[in-house]
């Protein structure tokens, strides 16, 4: 079993880490000959499927394993490798590979930086130190002024469970049926200004009880097939709404769907009129984490399943247009009234 | 007359604060000796595993400074005051002249009377527009205490530029206790880790295992033994370079063997800083074979005692001959080892200096927002590590004189009053004397 990659694009997988472990401190990592894959299954709340193609964060990928396709599985703590990954921000050049630290499987992350240069080090301290007990330990001093390149090399060891294909088995995605509406979300930065906003006086209007956790109110987001999204936030002394025109909903692709076009659930709710909406009801705090993927600066489509569940489809932009696709997928459960 | 008086210009005033909140990260007191040409301010952890000290030039840090000894002419004053409380006084003030709040100047002055005066240390903090804030602080008389370091046999030293080290410490995640410094083939290594060994799911809750590798050529001057394993409490670490990094210096860098301490040093302006940790014998198959080490050990502490007075010129600038010597680690050795080691709270500031602010994306913490406020204070509590034991540092005690230094008003507890000198060496046997309570008490008299 081997596993060695560079990273090609540190910022982009940073970032892809940091929206991915607010929801979530394990990830279940799948590694193959065509494509990486995240997946958070956190006990409530938001599950996350993410396919990336390989060349979106990695480069001189390879990878070995006796399964079919090359196939690993990681079970990997999240915030150290956000952690250790926020470590090589500066750095030149970044690698990792799965390998065995003192009998422990670990991700072993790379990192080549170079450390601040001595070149601006030389004014300011000991001018006159005469009185100075520290004096024949300090004079010494004699920093390169040029400042050439200073080089580090930073090992970040993350521990990892590899898992076997069995255990990996039985892990499906959600199915859900065809949803009623879709719609490309609007910046999310703004979406998530005005939910957290929402959230925060709904909890501060509310009846006391809500710091607790269990009775934080939820948010109503509904969307139409006429470009509309509304997103609401009631309780008993307040009632606050946000309305979004002018939204594409895109065409659906005929290949996608099981039937005609028109008998999809989304074509009768366009017919019905722009006062049909599609509606779900979401917790607040978990759409704000859910929405921390607007990092990324990916293109959103939530796909409404009314009363039942709200899908996001996240496209992220690929690093060469003939690759595959790398989507994040969100399944955001409905609560009832 | 006052025992002591100072002045302290706004900047002096900043720096006098960040090493008091470096001593913070030692222990809950701040032990201060003044002399007739500088103060020392000092701390020692209550493993007695980490000893940082400042030296405060009098000449160059303070604007003004005045000792003026009640006894005889050589004589030293020491005391100790509850840090938080020291800090409360200076926290959150503007240094910053632009500022409305701005501070012009700061007047120390300390008070030992006997019978009339109180025994007081007394700040006064002079801002803009003519406002003028006072502060007494009680004080407790104690014995000067030094942590020991042989500079003779410290045969090992290098040092590096404080800027470095202070961007190498961001490499470290949180939850690791030990740091190991390690020289071989040139290359120096720098590694924070756990000793802590985890299996089945909990080893997904192991820490970063982080190796810092340089080149020797990155230091400004190495001259130490290879393949030495030099390891030292990582919080303790972060603690001395977080101050370190503050200024632009050359943090240099002593030390002998595994089981001795490492002296770090530094200095900026009037301002020398020294740290004093003990390393942990080498777990890792060190080069020196078993007996040697062992035998150094011993071979450690006999001489290092018997030698304290020469030693005391060279680390302990200038101080008088002790009338006693007081603590010697074999009679400590009994003690109950310390609780083990918490992970040392982390702060991802200034990490990561993104161009669009990559934060505003996080959730919204919409639970602890009123937790900011509050200082944050260590227990000082958990520096010796869960599997090897910090030993502690060899430590030397100035007793006080008879009457001198211990003012029988400037002790709080009554029980402090009547402890003969030799009970007064492990400083956490004493009971703290100034709650916060007490302290907002005098504050309104």
């Amino acid at each position: 079993m081997r596993f060695k990659t560079s990273v090609r694009n540190i910022n982009t997988f940073t970032k892809l880490t940091a929206s991915l472990s607010s929801l979530g401190k394990v990830a279940w990592v799948r590694l193959d000959d065509d494509n990486v894959r995240f997946t958070i299954i956190p006990e409530s709340g938001t599950q996350v499927w993410a396919s990336l193609s390989i060349d979106s964060i990695f480069e001189d990928y390879t990878i070995q394993s006796a399964i079919e396709n090359n196939t690993i599985n990681l079970e990997l703590p999240l915030p150290p490798l956000h952690r250790a990954l926020k470590s090589a921000f500066n750095a030149s050049s970044a690698s990792i590979r799965l390998t065995k630290k003192d009998g422990v499987p670990v991700l072993s992350l790379t990192i080549i930086t170079n450390t601040i240069s001595g070149g601006n080090n030389a004014n300011g301290f000991l001018n006159s130190a005469n009185d100075d007990p520290f004096e024949e330990t300090f004079r010494e001093e004699h920093l390169d002024a040029g400042g050439r390149d200073r080089e580090a090399v930073v090992t970040q060891d993350i521990p990892v469970r590899v898992l076997t294909p069995e255990s990996v088995e039985g892990i499906h995605e959600p199915r859900v049926r065809e949803p009623d509406a879709h719609v490309l979300l609007p910046s999310l930065i703004q979406l998530k200004a005005v939910s957290d906003r929402f959230t925060k006086l709904a909890m501060a209007t509310g009846n006391g009880a809500t710091k607790s956790g269990a009775a934080v109110p939820k948010l109503e987001l509904r969307a139409n097939m006429h470009g509309s999204l509304k997103l609401s936030i009631s309780t008993d002394a307040l009632n606050i709404e946000s309305v979004w025109t002018g939204l594409e909903n895109p065409e659906l692709d005929p290949g996608q769907v099981e039937n005609a076009v028109e008998e999809h659930p989304s074509s009768k709710l366009r017919a019905e009129g722009p006062d049909a909406w599609s509606t779900v009801r979401i917790d607040g705090r978990d759409w704000g984490k859910v929405l921390s993927v607007g990092r990324l600066g990916g293109r959103v489509i939530a796909c409404f399943v009314n009363e039942h569940a709200l899908i996001l489809y996240v496209y992220l932009a690929n690093y060469d247009e003939s690759g595959e696709e790398s989507v994040l997928t969100y399944y955001i459960s409905s609560f009832s009234l | 007359m006052p025992i002591l008086s100072f002045s302290l210009n706004p900047e002096s005033l900043g720096r006098l604060h960040d090493a008091l909140v470096c001593l913070g990260k030692f222990s809950e007191s701040v032990s201060i000796e003044a002399a007739h040409d500088k103060l020392i301010l000092y701390a020692l952890n209550s493993s007695k595993s980490a000893y940082a000290c400042f030296t405060l030039i009098g000449n160059r840090f303070f604007t003004k400074y005045q000792y003026s000894p009640q006894r005889r002419p050589k004589e030293k004053f020491n005391c100790k005051i509850y840090n938080k409380a020291l800090l409360s006084v200076f926290k959150g003030r503007s240094f910053d002249p632009e500022k409305e709040t701005a501070v012009e100047r700061c007047d120390v002055v300390v008070e030992d009377g006997e019978g009339k005066t109180k025994s007081r240390f007394i700040i006064k903090i002079i801002c803009r527009h003519g406002v003028l804030k006072t502060y007494r602080l009680t004080f407790e008389s104690i014995p000067s205490m030094h942590a020991v370091f042989s500079k003779e046999s410290a045969n090992n030293k290098w040092s590096t530029s404080s800027k470095t080290l202070r961007e190498f410490i961001e490499y470290f995640g949180p939850g690791t206790e030990q740091l190991d410094i390690y020289a071989e083939g040139g290359r120096v290594s720098f590694t924070s880790y756990t000793e802590k060994v985890m299996s089945g799911n909990e080893i997904l809750k192991q820490p970063l295992h982080t190796t810092i590798a340089i080149d020797i050529q990155e230091f400004a001057d190495f001259s130490a033994e290879e393949k030495l394993h030099l390891v030292i409490s990582v919080k303790d670490f972060k603690s001395i370079i977080t101050h370190a990094g503050l200024t632009n210096t050359m943090v240099k860098a002593m030390y002998s063997r595994p089981s001795n301490p490492l002296q770090l040093s530094y200095s900026d302006e009037g301002l020398l800083s020294e740290f004093i940790l003990m390393t942990i014998g080498d777990a890792r198959g060190s080069s020196a074979p078993k007996a040697g080490r062992a035998s150094s050990k011993i071979i450690s502490k006999q001489p290092l005692e018997a030698r304290s007075s020469s030693k005391r010129t060279a680390s302990v600038a200038e101080m008088g001959p002790p009338s006693a010597v007081a603590p010697s680690l074999s009679r400590k050795v009994s003690k109950p080892s310390p609780p083990p080691p918490q992970p040392s709270i982390q702060s991802n500031a200034l990490f990561f200096p993104e161009a669009d602010d990559d934060r505003r994306w996080d959730p919204v913490d919409h639970e602890d927002e009123d937790d900011g406020e509050m200082l944050l204070w260590d227990a000082g509590v958990n520096h010796a590590s869960s599997g090897q034991r910090l030993q502690r540092l060899e430590l030397q005690s100035q007793s006080v004189n008879s009457n001198s230094g211990m003012n029988v008003q400037a002790a709080r507890s009554n029980e402090y009053e009547e402890v003969p000198t030799q009970r007064l060496e492990p400083i956490e046997q004493v009971a703290p004397t100034q709650r916060l309570s007490e302290i907002r008490g005098i504050f309104d008299d």
